[in-house]
């Protein structure tokens, strides 16, 4: 080895020297910024759904923000008066952070381009990736809308110190406060959400309990949804003196937690009010500094634990495949599989999760409004009906495992069936309890064999209709276990087509026994009525049969070019 | 030194009659003496012609399969056949279309053009006579890995027929030589990359098929478990069974096959027993002889030695 070095041998001993490899703080970020940008730009290629979507979504953000200009102009210029602005500007702060907490979280997750994780094996500490990483969250659409939205806000706050502040010094002060105070509460905005989910992904979980996690936020959401339509049930029954009257203290309160003290500085200065305002500000600061230390600690554990989370999931409850009352072979083998997977995989569960929250969205709504029964018992069967079409996709949902069916010569009859079987298990019972329970909570039983029938009539059907819409327009669709909120295999046209194909099939035969069942209704005929749930229960049989018969022979003559269309996963 | 090229271009091995072949084929246009890389080979390894008819002997045939994808032609009239007994490797560089073949041949891809029989049957005219004899395992797609190891191997044993009490026993001896018999109550999908291998093996070997393809069986599957897989191929040849795998690790071929192919850009470069394949040399070489490339311009990466 001894000998005169080469230039490259002298290089390499000099990259030997503890200070080889280091990089300027500002051109890590300004690396990291680019490389967002560039795989930001690159997630657009070849992805129509995602081009749509973010258009539908930038529409609405500029709707949004002509909403804010007009309710700014409502309580300045146009209102004469200068008490309600504080409060909005309070309130409105206060709701944008925890929006951009509660929405990623709860629902849609969010943007990991930068995932710490990638960075593991480069020699950068959380410390020295943290600025880039915070750089890059900003850029993003919705923080360039929120910016955007905090610029008006802080148009309109210098307004109305203009027109309304107590006096020039308050209105200076406010004024010079406003820029950082409404910038640090953007900062948080974008680091409460991440310093969240760098945290949660730090922490080893098992691949079950991510999953399961995904569907508790999923339902949350759903619970959410329905509540907020119950209390919009009420509305008219509030008082609105009341609400105005609790309007201020409710802000006030919300101004003195983390998630509304920055907003707040700027207003509490203009209104004179100096101790509440540092009061504010230091809580705010306290909270940045907090959740920055948080989110840093948060990525120097992952980057130690890039691996991980991927511990133990626990046993699975050992059983036959083939329940015992359907005989060893190829149907039992599929109604057993898709039995399990209703259990195990999220896609499944999801869809089997919502109808319990639906279903006591349906009880409480006819409770409160007693006249809206009838039409909840109409939805209850509708919801039915819509039960019959998550099975829509189901070659689309094997995905890449269909292989293991062409190569084992499934026999197509048995691997529809199976599918359809297994459905049936699942929901038959439980449409049965809702079908009469709901008509007998409401105090409705005569309605009790229409809605009997025609709900099962309406599932049978949609099962008819999935299965041939699977069959003829399958579309690749997130890999089982996917958390539902994350699931992007509905946004591809041809998700769309093949969605839109099923919701009208399955509708269409279903015409006659609706027809029949308003005719009853209109005419008081209790018989019309009941008949128009035995002929959905006919047509449902006969759509069932006609549609597994040409499923089948499509799926027997076309399935490696089926399995082609959906091998990959999106 | 030339040899018919509508003949099975390998010797006799057991379970192959020499006999098989037709006449009509045209001697096909390659330049003699040594191989000029990168080309066919020429020699008793040369590829088998398009037109050859498929002998009856063979365990797979394969004549002429073409397969383009959006307008690409990936695969160009590719003709193979595999002697009844062999340990058939399928060796190419990545991307040369050794999975796109092997996914035509077991029924998981329409090709274009040409035909692929097992054992006499014709994959895309009778798949369920083929399917019957025939034992897959792909590469890199998932299985239904929600389910246990148990439940899988009955899952695919049921969909193909086979008698519930007969699932049960082969699927406890495979289990047991296949070291899984232990993971009850695990689902596939939290298996390792060996575990899933083997599963997917023994998936491939429960309706005990007289071929057996396999893409990849040794991909990502550590050394303890490749040695279990090797031995129970190894044993299932010596039964009379046929082995077709893929790999692009020429010293698993080398150590494992009796027969070889080198694909590379979607042709058939040679074929034949290893020993034909090699003319003398190691397979590395000849394999590099033909598909090209491989060499580091010298002093390039000087700066990694220190």
């Amino acid at each position: 080895m001894a000998g005169v070095l080469s230039t490259e041998h002298a290089r390499t001993a000099a990259a030997q020297d503890v200070r080889h490899g280091e990089i300027r703080g500002r051109d890590l970020v300004r690396l990291q910024l680019k490389l967002k940008w560039t795989l930001w730009k690159r997630s657009y290629r070849k992805n129509v759904g995602k081009i749509i979507g973010t258009s539908i979504g930038a529409l609405y953000g500029l709707g949004g923000l002509a909403m804010l200009v007009f309710l700014f102009l409502g309580t300045t210029l146009w209102a004469g008066e200068g008490e309600l602005f504080p409060q909005i500007v309070r309130g409105l702060g206060a709701v944008t952070v925890l929006l951009w907490f509660l929405i990623p979280v709860l629902a849609f997750g969010i943007d990991d381009t930068l995932d710490p994780r990638a960075f593991a094996l480069h020699p950068r500490s959380a410390k020295e990736l943290q600025p880039g990483m915070f750089a890059a969250a900003a850029l993003s659409l919705p923080s360039l809308f929120t910016l955007l939205a905090l610029a008006i806000a802080t148009a309109f706050e210098l307004l109305w110190l203009v027109l309304f502040g107590q006096g020039a010094g308050w209105v200076v002060l406010g004024a010079l406060a406003l820029i950082p105070a409404n910038l640090a509460g953007l900062a948080l905005c974008l680091l409460l959400p991440r310093a969240w989910f760098a945290h949660s992904a730090a922490r080893a979980s098992s691949r079950k309990g991510r999953e399961l996690g995904g569907i508790f936020g999923f339902l949350a959401m759903f619970v959410a949804i329905y509540a907020f339509s119950l209390s919009a049930q009420r509305i008219e029954d509030l008082d609105m003196f009341w609400v105005r009257e609790q309007l201020p203290l409710a802000t006030e309160v919300l101004a003195w937690t983390p998630l509304g003290a920055l907003f707040s500085v700027p207003m509490d200065l203009a209104e004179g009010r100096v101790l509440t305002a540092l009061l504010r500000a230091l809580i705010g600061a306290a909270t940045i500094v907090l959740v920055w230390l948080w989110w840093r600690r948060s990525i120097d554990l992952s980057m130690t634990s890039a691996l991980t989370g991927d511990a133990s999931s626990g046993q699975a409850k050992v059983s036959p495949l083939v329940p015992r009352f359907v005989p060893a072979g190829p149907f039992g083998a599929v109604l057993g599989k898709s039995l399990r997977y209703w259990r195990r995989d999220t896609r499944y569960l999801a869809a089997l999760g919502i109808y319990p929250v639906a279903i006591v969205f349906f009880v409480a709504m006819g409770f409160m409004v007693p006249e809206a029964r009838t039409m909840m018992l109409g939805m209850a069967v509708f919801m039915c009906a819509m039960t019959g079409l998550s099975i829509s996709n189901e070659i689309g949902f094997d995905g890449p495992s269909g292989w293991v069916n062409i190569v084992a010569g499934a026999p197509a009859r048995a691997n529809l069936l199976g599918r359809i079987a297994a459905m049936a298990v699942l929901m038959v019972p439980a449409v049965v309890v809702i079908t009469v329970a709901l008509p007998l909570l409401y105090g409705l039983p005569e309605l009790i064999p229409m809605t009997l029938l025609g709900s099962l009539g309406a599932m049978i059907s949609g099962w008819g209709t999935s299965m041939v819409v699977g069959v003829l327009l399958p579309y690749p669709s997130s890999a089982p276990g996917t958390n539902p909120m994350k699931d992007k295999s509905a946004s591809s046209s041809n998700a769309m087509l093949s969605m839109a194909i099923s919701m009208v099939t399955v509708f269409v035969p279903m015409l006659p026994p609706l027809g029949l069942g308003i005719w009853g209704a209109v005419a008081g005929n209790l018989t019309l009525i009941t008949g128009a749930g035995v002929l959905a229960i006919v047509i449902g049989v006969a759509v069932l049969l006609i549609g597994l018969r040409i499923a089948t022979v499509r799926l027997d003559a076309r399935y490696p070019d089926i399995f082609q269309k959906v091998r990959d996963h999106v | 030194m030339h040899s018919d090229p509508s003949l099975p271009s390998s010797p006799p091995v057991p379970g192959t009659a020499p006999e098989a072949g037709g006449t009509s084929a045209p001697p096909p246009a390659h330049p003699s003496g040594t191989a000029e890389a990168p080309g066919p080979l020429a020699g008793a390894a040369a590829p088998v012609s398009a037109e050859a008819s498929v002998p009856s002997s063979t365990a797979l045939s394969i004549r002429g399969l073409r397969k383009s994808f959006s307008g690409t032609e990936v695969v160009h009239g590719l003709s193979l056949d595999v002697p009844q007994g062999s340990f058939y490797g399928i060796v190419g560089p990545n991307g040369a279309g050794k999975t796109t073949t092997l996914s035509m041949a077991t029924g998981l891809l329409r090709p274009d053009d040409g035909t692929a029989h097992v054992l006499g049957h014709d994959m895309w005219a009778e798949p369920q006579a083929a399917k019957a004899r025939l034992g897959v395992l792909a590469d890199g797609l998932r299985t239904f890995d929600r389910l246990t190891g148990r439940e899988l191997l009955t899952y695919v044993g049921l969909l193909r027929g086979m008698e519930p009490a007969v699932v049960e026993e082969r699927m406890e001896s495979l289990l047991t030589a296949l070291d899984l018999a232990g993971e009850d109550g695990k689902l596939v999908v939290d298996y390792s990359a060996g575990m899933t291998k083997k599963i997917l093996l023994a998936s491939a070997l429960l309706h005990a098929p007289r071929l057996l393809v396999l893409d990849e069986p040794l991909e990502a599957v550590d050394p303890v478990s490749a040695q279990v897989i090797r031995t129970i191929l190894t044993a299932y040849v010596e039964g009379g069974g046929t082995v077709v795998l893929s790999s692009h690790v020429m010293e698993l071929v080398e150590g494992l096959c009796s027969h070889v192919a080198i694909i590379a850009d979607g042709r058939l470069m040679a074929d034949g027993t290893l020993d034909q394949v090699r003319q003398g040399g190691s397979l590395v070489q000849t394999f590099i002889d033909l598909v090209g490339g491989g060499d580091v311009a010298e002093g390039s990466l000087s700066w990694l030695e220190s």
